[in-house]
């Protein structure tokens, strides 16, 4: 026996699955944030049974893939818990009846009961349970208010006696809430002001403006400070000691002392230069990447909880119209100056597989990962802010004009955005610090294992002398095309790897300022890091994969040679 | 919405010509050749009471932001039409238009208690009758 937990998008179902399970997933305040089913166990007098996480669905004809799947799932052996918005009814009724004729035990979880109540909507869940005939229990999932209930119910799990006319189904759904609903007074108008402003054309955009100013101003602010009233203290005062201890234990030479601690530098550690893996692998980690990374992620979690993401997505929709998607395309691309590979899974909230294409390829080429523009700002940073406008204003504009020419070329065209707005929520504080601790923990499991991989392999071929073999064979390409010198080659080859790392081995070539804007531009377009990689195979297929890598390195060197004839001149 | 009850009872049989094909459908040469005076007065009025009927018609891309009404007509395939009535946008259904976004923008509709975003190639094959254009 396994449990479904089956609802429409965004009615809190990986809250309940958490809350029910222990396994925490992302929940967000949008639809179409769980694209995977996730699976967990609880117990359950004494037995362990599964609980299976189902993507959001509005009906029960398998019109998506997601649908389809969640069709497949329902069989006579499992019992669904059907998790209800509460403060709109009648669409989740909608769904409960189509279970009904599905003829599987299930429960009903009155979900987002207190907001129902905030917003004065009152629900007989004893008269709902009456007219339906299963357990309709009222819970409050991010606080778990009324969880022991369901959990206690489960067993009760019946099936339903209600009957209808399956083409009376929408107007069922209206009379049974009619006469369990009875709604009392309405929102704030402070509330519905904000509301509205946001998503009007004029104010909506200048807002929209102001939010994304602030949120790379505190982005910057929080991993700045970090970095240096936190972590530079830390490795000035206590790491670089230990490790030139660790350094002297090895009598400052031999093959295993430059893997861990590297080249000396006049006899000290430089994190940027050294190159080992527990000197410069744990510096780029932790001093200058996860800070960064941390700031994204809680400023990323807190727009994402308050349910401004879709409105960002309503007002960039027609701009992203005109490059091949709809509006809800921004949020894989937000996700992705984080990590690309969680922005390639939530490519999925893409309708079509041209659209899908289109969003994982442009994300892989001109977003760059937080990864990147942690080091990107350390490498060019001293320099000024020129270097780094023109970093990224080229990558905006291979963005733009790569969007343009694939919306072009490829077959179809984008589809038409139809998306519930989600009410605007103050993010619950303790879900919101699970959130960022949940990805910042993944991050370190990920990334920690590649940057030592990619340093250690950047060792290793340095050492066997492969790196200037390459280099040879790169020199017509990264000297002649790109002009940079032909030792950028190796930082390529590790950029498959990682590409934090690789950009820190552009740190001791001593490049001039036109090459690091224009290593830096190349080492984020030219393709994705393993991770990215894998997860695009898995999402778009090899063909898929192709392709995009051929689009990948041939805009690369188009705008690497390009940026090499106007910088050099 | 007070005033839904007002929608004009031959709504029904206007439903199938609601998007002014009739009119388009003349020859040129009738409109301007033919006067009213020619017209019998039974046309007239017949014309006259569509045309009104048909004055309160909109897609949801030409309304104006703060209108509401009924939807009336959505064109388009059996899958267009159920992927709609999923988040409620069916003929008879109430709405009211948020507002319109600039360059073939979205349109947002406030239908019930939530808001909903609709590209505006769907958003021009959605008909409504609505109550309150001045």
């Amino acid at each position: 026996m396994n449990i479904l937990l089956m609802g429409n998008p965004n009615v809190g179902k990986s809250v309940v699955f958490s809350r029910l399970t222990g396994v925490h997933v992302i929940s967000s305040n949008y639809p179409g944030t769980t694209v995977e089913f996730t699976k967990g166990y609880m117990n359950l007098n004494v037995e362990t049974v599964e609980v299976i996480d189902v993507p959001g669905v509005y009906t029960l004809e398998p019109v998506s893939k997601a649908e389809e799947v969640a069709c497949e799932m329902l069989n006579a052996d499992n019992i669904v818990i059907n998790v209800i918005n509460s403060t709109n009814l009648i669409r989740s009724l909608n769904l409960t009846l189509q279970l009904i004729k599905k003829k599987i035990p299930m429960i009903i979880a009155l979900n987002l009961w207190d907001e129902a109540e905030h917003t004065g909507i009152q629900i007989d869940a004893e008269k709902l349970q009456q007219i339906l005939g299963v357990p309709c229990i009222p819970v409050c999932a991010l606080t778990g208010e009324g969880f022991k209930v369901l959990v206690s119910s489960i067993k009760e799990a019946s099936l339903s006696t209600y009957e209808y006319e399956e083409g009376e189904r929408l107007h069922e759904a209206g009379l049974i809430t009619e006469s369990v609903e009875k709604i009392t007074h309405r929102h704030h108008k402070l509330y519905e002001r904000l509301r509205d402003a946001t998503i009007s054309p004029v104010r909506g955009s200048l807002i929209a403006l102001i939010v994304l100013f602030y949120t790379f101003q505190t982005i910057r602010f929080i991993g700045e400070g970090l970095i240096n009233y936190v972590f530079t203290p830390l490795f000035e005062n206590l790491w670089t000691p230990l490790m030139l201890m660790v350094s002297s234990l090895f009598k400052g030479t031999g093959f295993i002392h430059d893997i861990l601690i590297g080249r000396l530098i006049d006899g000290k550690i430089d994190y940027n230069q050294s190159f080992g893996l527990l000197t410069t692998g744990i510096f780029i980690e932790f001093g200058v990447v996860l800070p960064y990374i941390f700031a994204f992620f809680l400023i990323l979690s807190f727009l994402e909880d308050s349910g401004y993401l879709p409105r960002l997505a309503i007002l960039a929709d027609n701009i992203m119209h005109r490059l091949g998607m709809h509006g809800m395309a921004i949020i894989p691309m937000m996700l992705g100056l984080g990590c690309n590979v969680p922005a390639v899974l939530s490519a999925r909230v893409m309708d079509t597989k041209r659209e899908r294409f289109i969003v994982t390829t442009l994300t892989a080429i001109a977003v760059p990962c937080m990864a990147q523009i942690a080091m990107v700002v350390g490498l060019l940073g001293k320099h000024g802010a020129a270097g780094l406008g023109i970093v990224f204003g080229s990558l905006f504009v291979v963005w733009i004009v790569l969007g343009i020419i694939l919306n072009k070329v490829m077959s179809g065209e984008s589809t038409e955005m139809f998306l519930e707005i989600p009410p605007y929520r103050f993010p619950y504080l303790p879900g919101l610090v699970k959130k960022v601790w949940m990805r910042i923990t993944w991050f370190v499991r990920e990334g920690v294992p590649w940057i030592m991989v990619g340093i250690f392999i950047a060792n290793i071929l340095y050492t066997l002398g492969i790196i200037d073999l390459i280099a040879v064979l790169a020199q017509p390409v990264v000297c002649g095309i790109l002009g940079l010198p032909k030792e950028v080659a190796g930082a390529l080859l590790i950029g498959f790897l990682r590409k934090d790392v690789a950009v820190g081995m552009l740190a001791p070539l001593g490049l001039t300022l036109p090459q690091l804007v224009i290593s830096s531009v190349v080492l984020i377009m030219y393709f994705p890091c393993v991770a990215s990689f894998s997860i695009m195979i898995k999402e778009l297929g090899v063909n898929g994969v192709l392709k995009a890598a051929g689009i990948m390195i041939v805009s690369t060197l188009v705008v690497g040679g390009m940026l090499n004839l106007i910088l050099s001149n | 919405m007070e005033n839904i009850d007002k929608i004009p009872i031959n709504l029904q049989d206007t439903k199938g010509d609601v998007n002014l094909d009739s009119v388009r459908k003349c020859p040129p040469a009738y409109s301007t050749h033919i006067t009213k005076n020619h017209e019998p007065q039974a046309t007239k009025l017949a014309r006259e009471e569509k045309n009104q009927a048909n004055a309160n018609i909109f897609t949801l891309v030409d309304m104006e932001s703060d209108w509401d009404g009924v939807i009336v007509e959505i064109h388009g395939g059996h899958v267009m039409v159920s992927r709609l009535s999923t988040l409620g946008l069916m003929v008879g259904a109430k709405i009211k238009k948020v507002s319109q976004h600039i360059m073939q923008g979205p349109v947002v509709i406030e239908i019930g208690r939530t808001q909903i975003a609709i590209g505006i190639g769907i958003a021009k094959k959605v008909l409504v009758w609505v109550n309150n254009c001045s």
